[in-house]
């Protein structure tokens, strides 16, 4: 059986695409059989991050997948240049909007339920992890993502204004998913700064140590701390295919224990 | 083979042979009636329907609007009621009436099936031999029967094609509902392939709802039978 991790955020901007890469690409360069799927509908990016090998024109989507029960979800999975990883991609954000804006209650019903099936056939293909790169914050699509995950990763920067939105935002939100099935849920601190002497270490450490049991009451287990990375910033403002160039060490070195993580938890080490 | 719903309570077919008067001819689910009480039932749908008017057009559905039906069985049933004189002179002024019992709660949804179960009547066989002489021949029983219990399966796949109004796959009406409910609703939302009906036991009180709100379906038989969330 498969096992089907969601990354989300409380906003945009916070590092949830390239987590999800991050996250996709080490799996499937341990040996699992990964698909990263771009369930953003309001602002998708692994487009952009990972540009297809052939003309979007000539493409099939995740949206077209969710609002068409004549698409099998093999219709819509794209080979990355990395083993072991596949992709699939959702259109242009005006797709996505017009769906979010002008769906109704029933269509969203019937949207969980064609990821629902998505899910089993990801598995009956024999994918060994799924990876939702969700949409920020709540909507019907966000919280149908994280319905179907096994474990969750919260990607939090260590700001107040976004940690304090986060911690009411997630308190809200497991309460509303718990029971649906049993999740592990994590949270990252993403783009942690470099400190460059001991009285910015102490803010730092200050600041951390103030937020992490107020997001931990909610039943989550920190991940990892990910620094910011000039490299990687900078490299993100080139457009070529992100996800087959090797993660800076000291990004991948949470990255991978992020992932011990999830894997100890859901018993598949 | 249908899904059950267990919307239909039964349903039941009684008929006027002009030799025996009112006749319990058949019906879907065993023991449902004691015989005292199927005769009581075919003798009140006689009356209701006023039958014996040879005026009634053949082959024509004449129905009616729902009946509460409280005295006959524990639960509060009603039913609808729809004859149909045959196509064929030779039986005369026989009527046929297909009983549709159901738990009141469920009244809206039948009555609008009401167009839909007057097509699928009007297009139903059903074969009349035992009716011959104005009589009704007993030893046919068994087969009404199962022409009823076709019937009934015909019925509970109209009302599985039928949208509910709320759905498992709601998140939002999901957290409105309370304790074991939504225990129970959340479980079969994060459970795509169905739960097994045989570890359903500590949703059994709550069971009843979700059926009568056909949020929930089964499939399969026997042990391997599961229910789904829709």
């Amino acid at each position: 059986m498969g096992h089907t991790i969601t990354v989300y955020s409380t906003r945009g901007g916070s590092g949830k695409t390239i987590t999800s890469m991050s996250i996709a690409r080490t799996l499937a360069t341990r040996g699992y059989k990964t698909i990263l799927v771009d369930v953003d509908i309001e602002a998708p990016s692994l487009i952009h991050l990972v540009p297809p090998h052939i003309n979007p024109k000539d493409m099939k989507f995740w949206t077209q997948y969710i609002d068409d029960s004549s698409f099998h979800i093999s219709d819509v999975i794209y080979a990355s240049r990395v083993e072991n990883l596949s992709l699939v991609y959702s259109n242009t954000p005006e797709m996505g909007k017009h769906f979010l804006q002008t769906r109704q209650r029933v269509w969203w019903e019937s949207a969980l339920k064609r990821e629902l099936i998505a899910q089993q056939d990801l598995y009956n293909l024999g994918y060994d992890f799924i990876i939702l790169d969700n949409q920020s914050g709540t909507s019907m699509n966000s919280v149908n993502n994280m319905i179907l995950a096994d474990t969750s990763v919260l990607v939090v920067r260590p700001a107040n204004y976004g940690v304090d939105a986060t911690e009411s935002f997630i308190e809200e939100m497991y309460r509303v998913l718990k029971g649906i099935k049993p999740r592990n849920d994590f949270y990252i601190w993403n783009q942690v700064i470099k400190t460059e002497n001991d009285d910015e270490e102490k803010i730092l450490r200050e600041f951390l140590n103030r937020y992490d049991p107020r997001i931990k009451k909610s039943g989550l287990t920190l991940g990892c701390e990910i620094p910011f990375d000039r490299v990687l910033n900078l490299f993100l403002l080139s457009a070529t295919d992100q996800i087959s160039f090797d993660l800076p060490a000291d990004v991948q070195k949470p990255i991978n224990q992020l992932i011990d993580k999830i894997l100890e938890k859901s018993g598949q080490i | 083979m249908s899904t059950y719903s267990g919307i239909i309570a039964n349903c039941v077919l009684v008929a006027n042979p002009s030799q025996v008067g009112p006749s319990y001819i058949a019906d879907a689910v065993d023991d449902f009636f004691t015989h005292d009480q199927q005769m009581l039932f075919a003798s009140r749908i006689i009356v209701l329907t006023g039958m014996g008017h040879q005026k009634t057009p053949e082959g024509r559905i004449q129905g009616s609007v729902p009946v509460a039906e409280p005295a006959n069985y524990e639960g509060e049933f009603e039913f609808l009621f729809f004859q149909k004189r045959p196509n064929n002179p030779k039986y005369g002024n026989l009527h046929l009436v297909y009983v549709i019992l159901f738990e009141s709660s469920n009244t809206a949804l039948l009555r609008s099936l009401i167009p839909e179960i007057e097509k699928e009547i009007t297009t139903f066989q059903i074969s009349l031999e035992g009716f011959e002489g104005g009589l009704y021949d007993q030893s046919k029983r068994p087969y009404f029967t199962q022409k009823m219990q076709e019937f009934q399966n015909i019925l509970n796949d109209l009302i599985d094609k039928m949208p509910p109004e709320n759905s498992i796959f709601d998140i939002a009406f999901v957290t409105s509902l309370h304790g074991k409910k939504q225990e129970f609703a959340k479980k079969l939302m994060g459970s795509p392939n169905g739960i097994k009906v045989s570890q359903l036991k500590e949703f059994e009180s709550v069971l009843p709802y979700f059926i009568d709100q056909r949020m929930v379906f089964f499939e399969g038989e026997g042990e391997d039978q599961v229910i789904r969330g829709r």
